[in-house]
């Protein structure tokens, strides 16, 4: 082990150590509260001496008025309310940018009225791991001198800020008297995608001053999942051809003219297509079968191989996310080629599914140190034949993959390409071609709206109303 | 930014107060009270405030370090930190007054991230940004600027709560009852909190000082005096020395004189005063005494004048850490001696021209006698450095020998005077406040205090007798003025050290004590100061017996024998009382089972011996399945009866009067099952096979 790495390490540990001291004042101590034992302490540095300065009397007011405080808000003192049932609504998900709103129904028997509460969510500890942490890249890395980055903090703030999701702020309960029950509404605004692990929420009371709370752990627990933020993309209508559908045929696509043969019934079989002669004759019932629709195919690939989890790899799930939003259609087939743990596919539209599921799979997706990009080219060349068209994201630049974007379009493949990288690092292994859509990591949305293909509106774009659709 | 009504003006008020500005701190707090009834408004947006905000912040932090350096460089203020606390409310002053002036309660902290930020350092999240209201943390910036000041009073620690009480009112979360509360204990906490920080600021002193006196010998060439030293001066109650007169052979027989008290004892003497610091310059090399050796004694003459019989002999018992230290000898010290028969004798010493003698000795408790004569001097003739004078006070001090006309005085008459001036003019304190600026310590004690403890007499004195032309020296040691409650003798506490003057007259350096003679009385006891002196004398008595430590140790034994060993006896007792429990349980067992113990026997005999620990049930029923039923029977009728008649109520009365039924049913069991009779035989395999009804009778 190096000596940076151990540095590293004993950074981190450091680092975490005083997010969890951070995590207490801020849970234990208003914000008064914090104001009154910071003066605490500058006072007693000031009053060391008694007898040069009366600060040691501003101390020991300040140190009187600390002590009281947390004693006033011990949890034996201040006990939890009996009786007090709480349960959370949270919306089916939430996506990045998007306020979410949720409410909290209580419940409470007790005899006393409950005044002065506050709600105060605990979520998951949100403290990366130091294989995230060594793997990660921040926000204007690239721009911080060597002290920074060695040290690592603000890649650890904003890791910090990625896995925690959202901040949800504190929620003042009203005066709630016995018997009664209400629903409070409470809202917040994701600024990372993934899964947001509830444990559950803390019920806090301040002592007479409104310095320290005390603190009740209600257990709550829920999970939700924030959608990657989406932009409103305008993009040209992509050229499609009719392809025969094979596995990815369904009851529900429609059905063409051509009779092909007979089948036993399964349930969902309208039953115009009911053969009553084969019923008649076995006793059974027995459906004509037509062949199937023809319909058009895309290929939406996200190449993510290999990269590091930052501020680039977050845009290109944006990208992705928003490319799936503009490029679906009811009538047409979005393929979307991806990699985790493995190389990994997924459908949407015609049948298949509702292309919210494909935000689902990106709001879990986390950046792989595998080398996939291969089998990820295999499973688009192998199925060139039946797409339409091919868009791709991605976020390298080498001969590999030059030659397979050559390859596609000597299919031809209609073919979109988005490369999100510095432009150093994209012209260094291979010559990018005029038709690769080169984004700054950092700029994607200012540079997608110099292509035009974004509107001017900056608000992430309202969810679709898949159903409807 | 907005505050409660009057709030402002408080505070500031109490900072002028407490920094002597008054005037300034009512103007500036009329000023801005007066702010919030202007009718005009910042008109700005808030982006706008913030690229304000963040402008002015440079522009205060430029207020603060040119604050900073103007205080670091000004002569007079040294790199005391107070004066920057005191004034620095005003470099954030053009950030407030924007925010007054924009008439809004709270404001984002963003502008600090305008200021500082650099593109792409900063996070950029969706929190919904922070609001605070900035007046309150400026408030509190006032309030520990106001407390920067110096002591004066008491007054400010309530005017402090109350300052602090409405703000605390603001953002208060629950009924005002419980507030108010809360508030009085806070007050009374905060002020015992303070009380007790400042007498323990004085006992930490109090020890460190000790530490320090412990740990250091006075050192001969250099005094570092406590003048300008700001607060309380307070030294413990520790016994130092212990002084016994003695009248030459007979003290024993004659009883021990009395000493006029107060008797000073000098451990070193300076000539040089620089800036606070007393100096022995010139010779100040440490010669050895040539001892004498005497039976049992030895001696050694540090004058060289013969001994007339007008002289007086001292014991003087000390403590040190160290392997030499300065003795502590009156004025006209001749001989010190030292009886090699008792324990840590001296094994040599050395003096320096200045008078001041260094003992050589083990580490711990010594004594030692002295000879003096009043007319006899240690000190070698004056030199021109004991008429020199710092030359900051040297005007000071010509112009008070010209207002005391000490220069057209004759020398004997300049001592008198000099020792009714101070006692007339001047006070003795151990408490001091702060020195006026620009002045020295001595000038601050001389025109303007006019109160201090001894080293300021000692210096003063030491330097007018100089001024007035008369050779003079500084003398430190101790100040015996306290009679022994245990015993014909004197103590000399570590708080009766002391400084004074010596000055040369008649051809002898003779002692000048213009401290004020109530000194002493003003440094009061301590609580513990009898249980103190009781273990010094006790220790003392036991050093000076001839057994010493022996005496300490068998002492030692003998408490921890009276501890130890009523405890080893008792144990014997208890453990000797539960064997002979044991033996007569066991032979009361023998006697009381009588025939039952014959029946055991024969069962034992039979192999179902019973087991020590078993009880008779116990055992009747582990051999049952071996017994025959009616022997069974009957032998558990006997135990039964064998038990009601032992442990049942009526056990003693019936076993005194009549003879327990259980002997005679014993003894009828053993006629009717002779032998093993009672047992049931083994089983032979051949038997059963050969034999079925015997086998089933016997069942």
């Amino acid at each position: 082990m190096t000596l940076r790495s151990l540095l590293r390490r004993r950074l981190l540990v450091n680092f975490a150590l005083a997010y969890r001291l951070q995590t207490w004042l801020r849970l234990r101590f208003t914000r008064s509260g914090q104001f009154m034992l910071a003066a605490c302490m500058l006072s007693a540095l000031f009053g060391l001496n008694t007898r040069q300065a009366l600060a040691y009397q501003v101390f020991g007011f300040l140190a009187a008025c600390m002590i009281l405080a947390l004693l006033l808000s011990s949890r034996r003192i201040l006990r939890a309310p009996q009786g007090l049932h709480l349960t959370r609504s949270l919306p089916l998900h939430a996506s990045v940018g998007a306020c979410a709103h949720y409410h909290f129904q209580i419940r409470y028997d007790g005899k006393q009225p409950l005044r002065d509460y506050t709600l105060l969510e605990c979520p998951h500890d949100p403290r990366p791991s130091s294989a995230q942490f060594a793997h990660a890249i921040e926000p204007g890395a690239h721009t911080r001198n060597r002290f920074d980055r060695a040290v690592g903090y603000y890649r650890w703030a904003w890791l910090l800020q990625m896995n925690r999701i959202t901040h949800i702020a504190e929620l003042p309960l009203p005066t709630i008297l016995p018997k009664q029950r209400l629903q409070v509404a409470h809202r917040f605004t994701p600024f990372a995608r993934g899964n947001l692990v509830l444990n559950g929420v803390l019920l806090a009371r301040t002592d007479p001053f409104g310095l320290c709370r005390a603190l009740h752990f209600i257990e709550l627990p829920a999970t939700l999942l924030v959608l990657p933020s989406t932009w409103p993309m305008q993009l040209p209508q992509l050229p499609g051809k009719r392809h025969a559908q094979h596995q990815f045929a369904a009851s529900a696509s429609g059905d063409g003219e051509e009779f092909v043969g007979l089948r036993p019934y399964r349930p969902g079989d309208s039953l115009r297509n009911m053969h009553w002669k084969s019923f008649a004759r076995t006793g059974s019932p027995v459906v004509r079968e037509y062949q199937a629709e023809y319909l058009t195919r895309h290929a939406l690939l996200l190449d993510t191989v290999q990269a590091p989890a930052g501020i680039a790899f977050e845009e290109a799930i944006a990208l992705t996310a928003s490319l799936v939003t503009a490029l679906y259609q009811p009538e047409s087939l979005l393929n979307l080629h991806y990699i985790d743990t493995g190389c990994h596919e997924a459908s949407c539209g015609q049948g298949q599914l509702q292309p919210e599921a494909l935000l689902r799979i990106l709001a879990g997706l986390q950046a792989s140190r595998q080398d996939l990009l291969a089998p990820l080219q295999a499973t688009i060349l192998c199925q060139r034949e039946e797409f339409s068209s091919c868009v791709c994201v991605m976020l390298q630049w080498d001969d590999r993959r030059a030659q397979f974007v050559r390859t596609l379009q000597a299919s031809g493949l209609a073919l979109q390409v988005w490369l999100i990288a510095t432009p150093d690092a994209a012209l260094l292994p291979a010559p990018l071609p005029d038709w690769v859509h080169l984004l700054t990591p950092g700029k994607v949305q200012q540079q997608l709206r110099m292509h035009g293909v974004l509107g001017t509106d900056t608000s992430p774009a309202p969810m679709p109303d898949w159903e409807a659709a | 930014m907005k505050l409660p009504p009057g709030l402002v003006m408080a505070v500031l008020l109490l900072w002028g107060w407490q920094s002597h500005l008054l005037a300034l701190g009512a103007a500036l707090g009329l000023a801005l009270e007066a702010l919030a009834f202007l009718p005009r408004r910042y008109q700005g947006s808030t982006d706008q405030l913030q690229v304000l905000l963040s402008r002015l912040f440079w522009l205060c932090l430029l207020c603060m370090v040119g604050m900073v350096v103007y205080f670091l460089l000004t002569p007079h203020q040294g790199l005391s930190t107070m004066p920057i606390v005191q004034w620095a409310p005003f470099a954030l002053l053009p950030m407030v007054l924007c925010l007054l002036l924009s008439g809004q309660a709270t404001v984002e902290l963003r502008f600090l991230q305008i200021a500082l930020g650099q593109p792409g350092k900063t996070i950029h999240t969706t929190d919904t940004p922070r609001q605070i209201n900035l007046g309150f943390a400026w408030l509190a910036l006032w309030l520990l600027a106001a407390s920067a000041a110096k002591p004066q009073g008491r007054l400010f620690y309530f005017v402090f709560c109350a300052c602090a009480g409405v703000a605390l009112w603001q953002i208060r979360r629950s009924q005002a009852r419980a507030w108010w509360l809360m508030f009085a204990a806070t007050c009374a906490l905060g002020a015992a909190i303070h009380i007790g920080l400042y007498h323990g600021q004085s006992v930490l002193e109090e020890w460190a000082m000790d530490l320090l006196t412990r740990r250091q010998q006075e050192d001969p060439i250099r005094s570092q005096t406590a003048l300008g030293h700001i607060g309380q001066l307070k030294l413990s109650d520790q016994i130092t020395l212990h002084v016994q007169p003695l009248s030459a052979a007979t003290a024993k027989e004659q009883g021990a004189p009395r000493l006029k008290l107060p008797l000073l004892l000098m451990t070193a003497s300076y000539n040089i005063y620089q800036a606070g610091v007393w100096k022995l310059t010139g010779n100040n090399s440490f010669v050895d005494v040539v001892a004498q050796e005497l039976p049992n004694q030895r001696r050694w003459d540090i004058t060289g004048a013969p001994v007339t019989s007008s002289v007086q002999l001292l014991q003087i018992h000390a403590n040190t850490e160290l392997r030499h230290t300065l003795l502590a000898l009156p004025a006209g010290s001749m001989q010190v001696i030292s009886n090699t028969n008792e324990n840590n004798p001296l094994s040599h010493i050395s003096r320096n021209p200045m008078g001041s003698v260094q003992g050589f000795m083990t580490p711990g408790h010594f004594h030692y006698l002295v000879q003096y004569q009043q007319h006899a001097s240690l000190q070698d003739k004056p030199g021109a450095k004991d008429l020199q004078m710092p030359e900051q006070d040297q005007e000071l001090l010509k112009n008070l020998v010209r207002q005391l006309q000490l220069d057209k005085k004759p020398p004997a008459q300049i001592l008198t005077t000099l020792q009714a001036y101070f006692a007339q003019n001047y006070v003795y304190s151990t408490w001091r406040e702060g020195i006026q600026p620009g002045k020295s310590a001595l000038a601050d004690f001389l025109g303007n205090n006019r109160s201090g403890h001894c080293e300021y007499f000692a210096t003063a004195t030491t330097l007018l007798l100089r001024a007035a032309g008369l050779p003079a020296r500084y003398a430190v040691g101790y100040s015996v003025q306290e009679e022994s409650q245990f015993g014909q003798a004197y103590l000399a506490r570590q708080r009766h050290a002391h400084a004074w003057s010596r000055v040369y007259l008649d051809g002898r350096w003779q002692d000048l004590d213009t401290t004020p003679a109530n000194w002493a009385e003003l440094e009061p006891a301590g609580n513990w100061e009898a249980l103190q002196d009781g273990w010094f004398w006790l220790r003392l008595q036991l050093r000076q017996s001839q057994l010493g430590s022996t005496l300490l140790l068998c002492l030692l034994a003998l408490g921890l024998a009276v501890l130890i060993v009523p405890r080893i006896l008792r144990s014997n007792q208890q453990s000797q009382l539960l064997a002979r429990n044991q033996a007569s349980d066991a032979v009361q067992e023998k006697v009381d089972l009588g025939a039952l113990a014959e029946i055991l026997h024969r069962m034992q005999q039979a192999g179902l011996a019973k087991a020590e620990q078993e009880s008779l049930l116990q055992w009747l029923e582990r051999i049952a399945p071996q017994l025959q039923a009616d022997a069974r029977q009957q032998l558990h009728a006997i135990v039964q009866c064998y038990y009601r008649a032992r442990f049942g109520p009526a056990a003693t009365a019936s076993a005194e009067n009549t003879p327990p039924a259980w002997q005679a049913a014993s003894v009828q069991w053993l006629a009717a099952w002779p032998q093993d009779s009672a047992c049931i035989p083994p089983p032979v395999a051949s038997r059963i096979d050969t034999e079925p009804e015997d086998n089933t009778h016997a069942a």
